[in-house]
Order: C-alpha cells, then structure tokens, then sequence
C-alpha cells in the first residue's frame, strides 16, 4: 500500500511555495500573513485554504471568548436611550441595539457563553454516548438490541423538537438549554461510537491481540478504543458546530439565556423586529453564529484527514 | 482412521461447530479429527466453505466448538487451567491470512513485536530490545524497521512482520491461516521460503491451512484434506499427490493450474470421456 492518495501528496517541489502567503490575498509581512504563517505551522505542510480558514475562525472565536469582556469598547448591559438603534459607524462600529447597547461588545462577552455551553454540551453528550456505546458493545447480544432500540427511539426525535421540549419543561436559563441539548445529542454519538467500536473489534489485529492473551482492560485502551477514536475527534468539530447553531436556535425561540444576558441567539431575536430598519442589529450576532458553526465544520474535517492513520502522509 | 502420529503434540478429535439453529443450522464442521506431531508440517487442505478456518478458530479459541477433543501437549483446551491456558498462548501462535488487516495500524512495528512480550512475560523488559530486533532480523528485515508503521511497508514485508510478531515469543507451534493467499504471487515463494526455513531453523511444528494444493505440497509433510466440514482424506504428502484414494481428492488436484499444455490436454480427454461414461449410464440408474 506504498501508492498514496493524490489528493494529499503534493509534488516534491513545494519548497518555493514557503515564502508565499497561504491566502492568496494576503500581502507578505502582514499581520495577516503572520496568522496565516501561524497556522500552516500548527497544520502541517499540506493544509490547504479552508483549512488555515477554520483554524483562523476557531482561533478568532477562542480569542474572543478568553479576553472578550476586557476588549469590549463598551459596556454589553448598559442601556443608553439615547444611543438607540444607532447605525454601525466610528463610536459604535457594529451599531446599537434597540436599547442603546453596543452590538459588538454584547457580541464579543456572549462568545464565552456560547462557546462554554457549546464545548460543554457536546463533550457531556459525547461521553454519554460513548459510555453506553461501550457498554451496549461489550454487552450481550439482547442488551446491546435493547439500549440501541432506545438509541433509535431518541433518534427518531428532530433534536430540536426534543431539546425545546425539555429545555421548556425545565425553565428558561442556559444550564437547562444545556441539559436539554445533552439529552438530544448524546444519541447519535452513541451510535457512531458503538458501529466504530464493532467495527474495531472485529477485527484482525485486536483478534491478534487478543490471541496473545492479554487482558480485556489493555486489549480496550491500547487497541480498541485508540482506534475507534478517530471518527469521534472529528464529530467533535462537527458537533460543536451543531451545537452553536442549536444553542442559537433555542435562545432565538426563547428558551435560552434570560432576555438581558448577552446571548448571540437571543440578540438576533432582539433584532429580528428591526430587521427592515436597523438591520445591524440582527444581522451581526447571525453573521457570528454562522462564521462560529463553519470554522468548528471546517476544523473537523482538518482533523479527519490529519488523523486518519491509514493516510500516507508525505 | 489414518496413521496417527506416536506422539502428537496437538490433538483434534472428533470436532463439531454448528453455526445457526433450526431449518438454518449449518454445520461447518463435522467430526473432523487430525493430529500434529512435533516438528512436523501439517497441511489442512479445502475450499472455501469447507470448514478449515472454523477448525482453526475453534483450535485457537476464537470459537467454541460444540463437541469433540482438543488437545495441547496434555492440555484440555476445552477447560485448561489459568496457567495452562497461559502456556497455550505462548507456546502456540497464529499467522493471519490478511497482514493488511492483522497488524494495528496505530503502533509501530518496534510496538508490534513488543507487546506478545509484555504480555506473556516471555523475556525480560531489558532484553526485550533485542530479542525484538533478533526477531527482526530472523525475517530479513532490519532494527532501521523499529520505527515505521504497518502503512510503510508491501504486503510481503507486512506478513514477514506478522510472522515475526508469531515467533518473537519463541513459540513450538505456528498456526498458519492461508498465509500468502492475500499476497501478489511475486511475494507468495518470499514467505513460503521464510515459512519453511524458519520451521527447519527453529525446530517448529507447523499446521498449514490453505486451498492452494501446490503451496501445501512445497511445504506440508502430511496432508488432511476437508470438504464440506468433514474430513475426506488424511496422508502422506506422497500419498495424497501421487495416488489419492478419494475421487474428491483426485478432482481438487486436477484443478490444480499447471504449466503442460500436453499433460493437461491429456488430462482433459481423459475428465471428458469420464463424463461421457457417466451422462451414459445416468438414465440407466
């Protein structure tokens, strides 16, 4: 299996290439160029476009959510009715909201929230789902049915349907549209999990394993599981990405964060009644929540192909 | 039955293994009965579907057989001890037939012929090193090796690998499952070679699953061939390829491909009369 994949395999003659800028419309030497540069380190060699593109979205996000409260020019809870509905321009570069609250702090202090809540729930639901994937795999055959007909029953639920629901029943507050969103996504999790781990169990080389008699525990975490892992990184990206939009979506219904929190859902809900006369106001925490959910998309699919094994990486 | 060996060192008696239950049973393996002497080569010859694999699987524990013997050096493999069981799984060691598919795809090779090690406690964690590189070397491949991937090498060079993890515990029997079926026929002598010296070499008792007659007749000193899950025939090398008793077995060695369009042309005049003489005497019966 010496003959690699050309799609990942570039020719030898790339060296000429190192000193121009990733992005094609980035000029050398600027702090562009830099973060491009930065990141095509942390990616390898062979990142393409949107892959550096990704990294720079995520990264951008996480910067936000880390020092967001501190860079903010103003203060998101401070209603000003005198600033209200204020058009994007010098003071307010993103504009106000209808009560005189600058649209770009709000968007930089609610990145932490909705990046929290959106790593949180997905790495709770990702455990859940593993967890019972593992026992349902490990489990006699009529067990294994029963927790997968259970699986398929949640699955049979539009996930949004489900979390409305019990974030409803629950009352309107973030850790509730969390638990909800847990409850909604930890099926499907658990259904890639359990194929995968099948999959890796059946075959040859944790038989082989096996054959040499080693413990259940060791033939799990050094064979099992470190190659049933792969498909899970990469649906971490793809879950959190789902996660920021469903989040959004729950707030925008209003069953999110309570109205006066910065929340990106919640704000494009506020705005919505200004859409046709501010429409900065909704248009903003969308554009956030958008280039937010793609940057996690696009990430995962950067790790899909850099930890596949089975690629011939050159 | 055949002659049994004086003192075989693994033993297989009467085994059945049904697959499936009711009107959809299907008996893979029926009363099958072989033995393998020490040093010995022993080839289990069939189709495919005729029941070798699950003979294999049963012997090496991955299935569980629902009547009949196993034997290991005065081992009941049906109920062996801990310890037993231990000795078993050192002593006895199997080569897959697909090495795209048998190595992790995740460790090294240096890992790869580590881990029977650790796990069996077969050498001492200092000499491990080189025992593995000793291992290495035996399969004509080298310590520069240690640090690549299962992804880095041919399909011959990953079943020397895999042969190599078989042996690294000093085994006294190899268990082969249709070792070279799975490589290109250039590499297929490569291994058979590695196969034959090793056993030469280390002394090994070897049993040979296989469906390619001519590879079980480079290597094999008996034979016990298989269809339909029963045994048809048990032999001598010489026995089983220059005068068969069994018609099946006569019918698997014509299929044999061979290289003598006059023979074959011969051969076929003979089939054809033979059917002839049969189409005949159908309407009779």
């Amino acid at each position: 299996m010496t003959a690699s994949p050309p799609r990942l395999v570039r020719e030898p003659q790339a060296p000429p290439a190192k000193s121009r800028p990733h992005l094609p419309w980035v000029a050398p030497g600027t702090v562009g160029d830099g973060i491009a540069r930065g990141a095509r380190t942390l990616l390898g060699r062979h990142a393409g476009v949107l892959d550096v593109v990704g990294l720079v979205l995520v990264v951008l996000l996480l910067l936000a959510a880390v020092v967001g409260p501190w860079i903010a020019p103003h203060d998101p809870y401070r209603a000003d009715p005198t600033s209200s509905l204020l058009p994007p321009g010098r003071e307010h570069l993103l504009g106000t909201d209808d009560a005189g609250r600058d649209v770009l702090s709000r968007l930089l202090v609610g990145a932490r929230s909705t990046l929290l809540a959106a790593v949180g729930v997905v790495v709770a639901s990702t455990f859940v789902g593993a967890v019972v994937a593992a026992v349902a795999a490990s489990a006699p055959r009529w067990l294994d049915e029963a927790i997968m007909r259970v699986v398929d029953i949640f699955l049979a639920f539009p996930s949004i349907v489900l979390a409305l629901g019990i974030a409803a029943a629950l009352g309107p507050s973030l850790t509730s549209v969390v638990v909800a969103m847990v409850v909604a996504m930890w099926p499907a999790t658990a259904r890639l999990v359990r194929a995968v781990m099948r999959q890796t169990t059946s075959s040859q080389y944790v038989e082989a394993a096996r054959l040499t008699g080693m413990s259940q525990r060791r033939l799990m975490s050094r064979h099992v599981l470190p190659n049933s892992f792969d498909s899970v990184y990469v649906q971490l990206g793809l879950d959190i990405s789902g996660a920021i939009v469903l989040i959004a979506g729950l707030a925008f219904l209003g069953v999110g964060a309570a109205p006066p929190s910065a929340d990106w859902g919640s704000m494009v809900a506020q705005g919505r009644e200004y859409v046709t006369t501010a429409w900065w106001v909704a248009l903003f925490p969308g554009l956030a929540i958008t280039l937010a959910a793609v940057g996690f998309a696009l990430l995962g699919d950067t790790l899909r192909v850099r930890l596949d094994p089975t690629v011939v990486r050159a | 039955m055949t002659q049994m060996p004086a003192h075989p060192l693994l033993y297989v008696q009467d085994l059945v293994k049904t697959f499936g239950s009711g009107s959809r049973a299907h008996t893979a393996v029926d009363r099958v009965s072989f033995a393998l002497a020490e040093g010995e080569v022993l080839g289990l010859v069939g189709e495919s579907g005729s029941g070798k694999s699950t003979t294999l699987r049963c012997l090496m524990g991955l299935e569980t057989p629902d009547a009949g013997d196993l034997d290991y050096d005065r081992i009941d493999l049906r109920k062996p001890s801990r310890t037993q069981r231990r000795r078993f799984r050192r002593e006895v060691q199997l080569v897959f037939q697909d090495p795209y598919s048998s190595l992790d795809p995740r460790m090294t090779v240096g890992q790869i012929l580590a881990e029977p090690l650790v796990v069996s406690g077969a050498c001492p964690a200092r000499e491990r090193r080189d025992r593995v590189v000793e291992t290495l070397e035996l399969v004509d491949l080298g310590a520069e090796h240690l640090g690549r991937h299962p992804r880095d090498f041919s399909g011959g060079q990953r079943q020397r690998i895999a042969i190599a993890r078989a042996l690294v515990v000093r085994p006294r029997v190899l268990v082969c499952d249709e070792p070279v079926s799975a490589l290109d026929v250039s590499v297929q002598a490569q291994v058979l070679n590695l196969l034959k010296d090793m056993q030469s070499r280390l002394g090994l008792s070897v049993l040979f699953v296989a469906h390619d007659l001519a590879v079980v007749r480079y290597l094999c000193d008996r034979v016990v061939v298989l269809r339909d899950g029963r045994v048809v025939e048990t032999g001598t090398r010489e026995e089983i390829y220059t005068r068969p008793r069994e018609e099946y077995t006569r019918t698997l060695l014509e299929a044999v491909p061979r290289l003598d369009p006059a023979g074959e042309r011969a051969r076929r005049a003979v089939r054809l009369a033979r059917a002839a003489s049969q189409g005949a005497a159908q309407p009779v019966a």
